[in-house]
């Protein structure tokens, strides 16, 4: 394969090499997407318990063998697969069994801006504040700012979001509500989404992975900080901002990278705890209730997107690896 | 994250006794009103539909009752029923067949006239198979109804049957139902929230979706705004999982009065710990207190109490080893320190129970009832020729979501093993996965279960163990206790019933195929500046069925 | 974690691969914070390991004996030092009792973690071509694998037993490291020194054990030390789906998600785990600096 490319190469270079290979791995998410569905309708299916089992009052054998026709649950597993296989070839994910009367799509496309915009929020700031803490963190090693950023990671990986979202509403709610007097308080809800209901949401959600990330932009600053050419561009006396920024960032971007991609189709499909504790309408919720409920098409429809994010994404990151060090080579 | 226990599948309707809230009481009078009037309030989840005939959840029914009317509605202190969208009604000297004026001049909130008509359409309606309403199993009791829903969807001649049920319009305002059979508690089945008037042209606009559903009550803005309801209030917004807002209906023309509060936002707060902190913050009004918060409430001025009537127990399954020996269960049920539970493990929001029927019903028979003896366990077991250490194993299922179940779990673990020295393994699964192993008998002992009165009457509490009734998880199936339920079923007269059901709780009792634990008591925080709250124990939301009362005082 | 690092010098024959490690130690031995956070880890994992000796002393409470009079007591020296849950048992017997499950979950996950992600990362990136592919799909696909249903079917199956658990945790648990040590290895292979022992006719495994895996380890004890917390969280999110150890048996991940439905009124059930938990973590991240400057080996005189 590689052999076959290198005619492509001298012709139309770098470039056509890259879009070749873009083509091929979209192609490769058709495989990957399809084993999913599959994988994820037979676990479903296989799961103990039905649509229709309830808590509390049960429904009478009549109205659950109507709901069995209505859905079509009676007809044998794998027609049922086929069936759902060939809509979702005509991008129709089947309607939902918990909100009676409404698509999958109908539902997805409802919840997914609310995630989609607090979950790209998030990413930025965790972006913006993990990296550059990690990258001082590693310049001053041992210093104060390192010895907070341990810090900050150890509490953010210990102390699950749940906690943190509910100390942030006791904190910036109930204590601003009664110390300005019922004047000035954070509100809690995701609803609606302006700057002052992000807050809350995005703080929680950043959280863990600012700390992460800033332990891990640390732990490949110093990996770059003592390659040869850093330590000669120290020795020819070069500013520290520029081989920071020319040197050291762009080799130490790598790993960043790596956990960027899946980390970005986390935060916009959601989570379900910061979704919950927060009132956000969005879609993590939907997946995690979606299980609960053995919503059948509302699980594959979620598991799919999901999927469908981390395939593209990771595609992405592959792509990105030649950016920033030309001499990988992807094939 | 869920949390507490949602065992009530049920409806709001119920009995015996009323409570006028701590915080209500002088509504009027010297209350200076607050110049916004909305109530805010947490449903925890939101509705599958806006359709009250699809409707069966508290969080369902809670929009349902205020949007739509029924027929009927229980009076304060639940000894009776009261008008709603009837204002009286009359039975004839067969018992089966049940009159209703309705209420002149009630109109849509589009502003057309109701008319018995749509009543006729709304009961057709929800006894359809196509519609598969899952209330429709109360409705049987009418003529043709458990014929008419237990067709195939498919069949082409429902239409004909539907047709065929027993409900009539004599004339625009008088709704006429046929029963199969005299049934004294029919008047309870017409005030369930889910039998309300129905308008077809409404329903045949927006039409059906790919299944089959109604497009009409689906939970979105679209559908809200073509919800056509007879309610005091109308659906105005509903934002997805977040919240659902209700206004005054403009065009409301019936029998209650009209109420101060022009607006109620629905939130959709799943967890309980975070509804509390917003009521704490000031977002909401009225918040239900969790558990754990118990004893830092428990003087304040903003508690209210509410004894539901609704009984928790523990399943048994009794076609299995080793409980198909009922002393093995009466030993069971003579273990478990239920006062000790209520007082430590609920921290004293509840009452212990013994029996099926909850304290405040009218066969309400403590005396009758299982009772904590540890040493008349252990001559139990001793007596049926098992040893404890035979038992040592025995599998106690749990719903692990809850962490209240789960705490119950651990109490009854380390109860029987106090008191009986049986080594009980607890067995915590997912809400879905305990459901099918009940049903299906999956199981040797677990829950709880439990079972919230939809009306006041003994009927709905007995059917439940019948011999193969969906909530019977036990399997338990007992002559006597079938033979004398029915009977107090079709029964009239009031003091026959009672020595019926009698007869029928004491072989339930002494068969044991459930562990009686507590009735539960709820408990909520309501600001001071909310007034006026009408609260009966089968209240699920504070207010759900005399909304009309409420007040925001000037805060 | 620590453990399985520094246990792996006995498996390598090459000479210079021992002067590596035993250099590694050396230099992490003069790291005293690094070597003061793993005593710390040892200790955790002593009194975790001699807690049912504890009990049999008297020193500490039985975790599942409950006196549910006394439920809800506050943290006090004398009677309850770290206070009383819900059923009023004693909860610094549950922390002890709990670290048993929690540090080994933490651990052994990460070893699990640390064989399959890693090994799959590195045999990915090294090779690339087809087994890249293939390999990279497959975690592609693992990514979007719906985690909870996969542990709902594999524990209803097999039954909610501590090796069932663990493996649900580590099967679901390794596609992040696979990912980042690929990377690592895609950029590190192109460099001069790795063509240079390839061009050297040095075999694959050595040049995989000597240049590529010292190279790509600052990333992968990061993130195996964000693995322990994260792994001590899903098995308490396994008991909430019924599918956890079976209770009474404490776990920390499982006390905190229990305090938080008391968090306004008794704040110390929540507090206390992400104490315990914090320690830990603390001493894993130092341990985790002094073991990566220990063996990097640009550091090395």
């Amino acid at each position: 394969m590689r052999g076959a490319l290198i005619p492509l190469r001298k012709r139309s270079g770098r470039g056509w090499t890259l879009g070749i290979y873009i083509a091929r791995r979209l192609l490769w998410m058709v495989p990957v997407l399809l084993f999913v569905i599959f994988i994820t309708f037979f676990l479903a299916h296989v799961a103990p318990g039905s649509p229709w089992d309830r808590e509390g009052r049960q429904l009478s054998p009549a109205v659950i063998n109507n709901l069995n026709l209505k859905y079509g649950l009676d007809r044998p597993i794998w027609t049922q697969f086929g069936i759902y296989l060939w809509n979702v070839i005509h991008f129709d994910f089947g309607d939902s069994y918990q909100h009676t009367g409404q698509s999958v799509n109908s539902l997805i496309l409802d919840s997914w801006p609310y995630t989609f915009k607090l979950g790209a929020i998030a990413f930025v700031v965790i972006l913006v504040f993990g990296v550059s803490l990690g990258v001082v963190a590693a310049l001053r090693q041992n210093s104060i700012i390192d010895y907070a950023a341990v810090g900050l990671a150890t509490v953010g990986a210990s102390v699950p979001n749940f906690v943190v979202g509910i100390v942030l509403i006791i904190i910036l709610s109930n204590f601003l509500y009664k110390a300005t007097n019922e004047t000035f308080f954070l509100p809690t809800g995701g609803y609606p989404q302006d700057f002052v209901h992000m807050i809350m949401p995005v703080a929680t959600l950043s959280f863990l992975p600012i700390a992460y990330l800033a332990r891990l932009t640390r732990s490949s600053t110093l990996d770059s900080l003592r390659q040869d050419f850093v330590r000669t561009a120290w020795a020819k006396g070069l500013k520290e901002r520029f081989v920071v920024t020319r040197h050291v960032l762009k080799n130490s971007l790598i790993p960043v990278v790596t956990t960027a991609g899946p980390l970005f189709a986390g935060l916009i499909t959601g989570s379900v705890i910061v979704e919950t504790i927060f009132q956000v309408p969005g879609i993590g919720r939907a997946y995690v209730t979606s299980i609960e409920a053995r919503d059948y098409p509302m699980i594959l429809g979620t598991t799919v997107l999901y999927a469908g994010l981390v395939a593209l994404l990771n595609l992405v990151v592959d792509v990105a690896y030649v950016f920033i060090d030309p001499r990988v080579r992807l094939d | 994250m869920r949390s507490g226990n949602r065992f009530r599948a049920i409806a709001l309707a119920a009995v015996a006794f009323f409570v006028v809230a701590a915080c209500g009481g002088s509504s009027g009078g010297g209350t200076t009103l607050a110049s916004t009037q909305e109530l805010r309030l947490n449903i925890e989840q939101e509705p599958g539909t806006l359709d009250p005939g699809l409707q069966q959840w508290n969080y369902e029914g809670v929009v349902g009752i205020r949007t739509f009317e029924a027929l009927l509605k229980p009076t304060k202190d639940l000894k009776d029923v009261t008008g709603f969208a009837a204002d009286s009604y009359s039975i004839d000297s067969t018992g089966t067949v049940y009159t209703f004026k309705l209420h002149p001049g009630a109109k849509w909130s589009d502003g057309v006239p109701v008319k018995a008509g749509d009543f006729v359409y709304g009961y057709q309606r929800l006894l359809d198979p196509r519609v598969a309403a899952s209330y429709a199993s109360y409705y049987y009791v009418i003529k043709n109804a458990a014929k008419i829903n237990g067709m195939s969807p498919t069949d082409p001649t429902v239409d004909a049957a539907v047709q065929t049920l027993g409900v009539k319009a004599v004339d625009d305002t008088t709704f006429q139902i046929t029963l199969e059979s005299p049934a004294g508690y029919f008047k309870w089945v017409a005030s369930l929230w889910t039998g309300t008037p129905v308008r077809k042209d409404i329903v045949a606009k927006y039409g059906k979706d790919s299944t089959g559903v109604d497009k009409w009550g689906i939970v979105s803005q679209a559908a809200a705004d073509s919800l056509v309801g007879n309610g005091q209030y109308k659906v105005s917004e509903v934002v997805k999982n977040d919240h659902i807002t209700l206004v005054l209906n403009p065009n409301y023309a019936g029998s209650s009065p009209k109420p101060t509060i022009t607006k109620m936002t629905m939130f959709e707060i799943a967890d309980e710990t975070v509804a509390y902190a917003k009521y704490k913050s000031g977002e909401l009004d009225f918040v239900k207190v969790p558990v754990a918060e118990t004893e830092a409430v428990k003087s304040s001025a903003e508690l209210v109490k509410n004894p539901e009537l609704t009984v928790f127990w523990i399943d048994i399954n009794v076609t299995a080893k080793p409980f198909d020996n009922v002393k093995v269960r009466q030993a069971f049920a003579a273990a478990i320190d239920r006062d000790s539970f209520v007082q430590n493990v609920l921290k004293g929001r509840g009452l212990s129970a013994g029996t099926l029927i909850p304290k405040g019903m009218r066969n309400y028979r403590p005396d009758l009832g299982q009772k904590f003896d540890a040493t008349a366990g252990k001559t139990l077991l001793s007596g049926a020729g098992v040893s404890a250490s035979s038992l040592n194993g025995v599998k106690y299922v749990y719903n692990a979501n809850s962490p209240l179940n789960k705490t119950m779990a651990e109490f009854v673990q380390a109860q029987i093993k106090t008191n009986l020295g049986v080594d009980v393994v607890l067995d915590g699964v997912d809400s879905k996965t305990l459901s099918t192993r009940l049903r299906h008998q999956q199981y040797q002992f677990g829950g709880p279960s439990g079972w919230g009165a939809d009306y006041p009457d003994s009927q709905d509490w007995f059917d439940v163990m019948m011999t193969g009734a969906g909530n019977n998880f036990s399997a338990y199936a007992s002559t006597t206790y079938d033979t004398s339920t029915t009977k107090g079923d079709a029964e009239s007269d009031n003091t026959k019933r009672d020595s019926l059901y009698e007869t029928a709780e004491k072989t339930l009792v002494a068969d044991a195929p459930l562990i009686f634990l507590y009735q539960r008591t709820s408990w909520w925080q309501v600001k001071p500046y909310v007034k006026g709250f009408t609260i009966t124990p089968i209240d699920y939301f504070l207010g759900d069925f005399y909304p009309s009362s409420i007040q925001i005082a000037q805060h | 974690m620590a453990q399985a690092m520094v246990a792996q010098p006995a498996d390598w024959e090459a000479q210079e691969q021992i002067g590596l490690w035993t250099d590694a130690w050396r230099r992490f031995r003069r790291n005293r914070l690094a070597v003061a956070s793993l005593a710390v880890v040892v200790l955790m994992i002593v009194l975790a390991a001699i807690a049912p000796i504890l009990q049999r002393l008297g020193v500490i409470a039985d975790p599942t004996v409950q006196d549910v009079v006394n439920s809800y007591q506050s943290p006090a020296f004398g009677h309850h030092l770290l206070g009383t849950d819900d059923l009023g048992r004693d909860v610094l017997s549950k922390v002890l009792f709990g670290a048993q499950v929690s540090l080994s979950i933490g651990i052994l996950v990460q070893v699990m973690v640390l064989f399959l992600g890693g090994g799959i990362g590195l045999v990915a990136g090294y090779f690339g071509g087809w087994i890249d592919n293939v390999l990279m799909r497959f975690t592609d696909i693992m990514y979007a694998f719906p985690d909870l249903l996969f542990v709902l079917i594999i524990v209803a199956a097999l039954g909610p037993t501590y090796f069932n658990i663990l493996f649900a945790i580590g099967f679901v648990a390794w596609v992040g490291l696979a990912r980042l040590v690929r990377g690592q290895v895609l950029s590190i292979k192109e460099k001069e020194y790795v063509e240079a022992a390839h061009a050297a006719g040095t075999t694959p495994f050595k040049i995989i054990i000597k240049h590529l895996l010292p190279n790509a380890l600052g990333p992968v004890i990061v993130t195996l030390t964000f693995g322990i917390p994260a792994a001590i969280f899903t098995e308490a999110v396994l008991d909430f789906l019924g599918v956890g150890l079976r209770p009474p048996q404490p776990s920390w991940g499982v006390m905190v998600f229990e305090g938080y439905a008391a968090v306004d009124a008794y704040a110390y059930l929540v507090i206390i785990p992400c104490v315990a938990l914090s320690m830990t973590m603390l001493a894993f991240n130092f341990v985790g600096d002094g073991l990566r400057d220990a063996l990097d080996p640009r550091m090395r005189r």
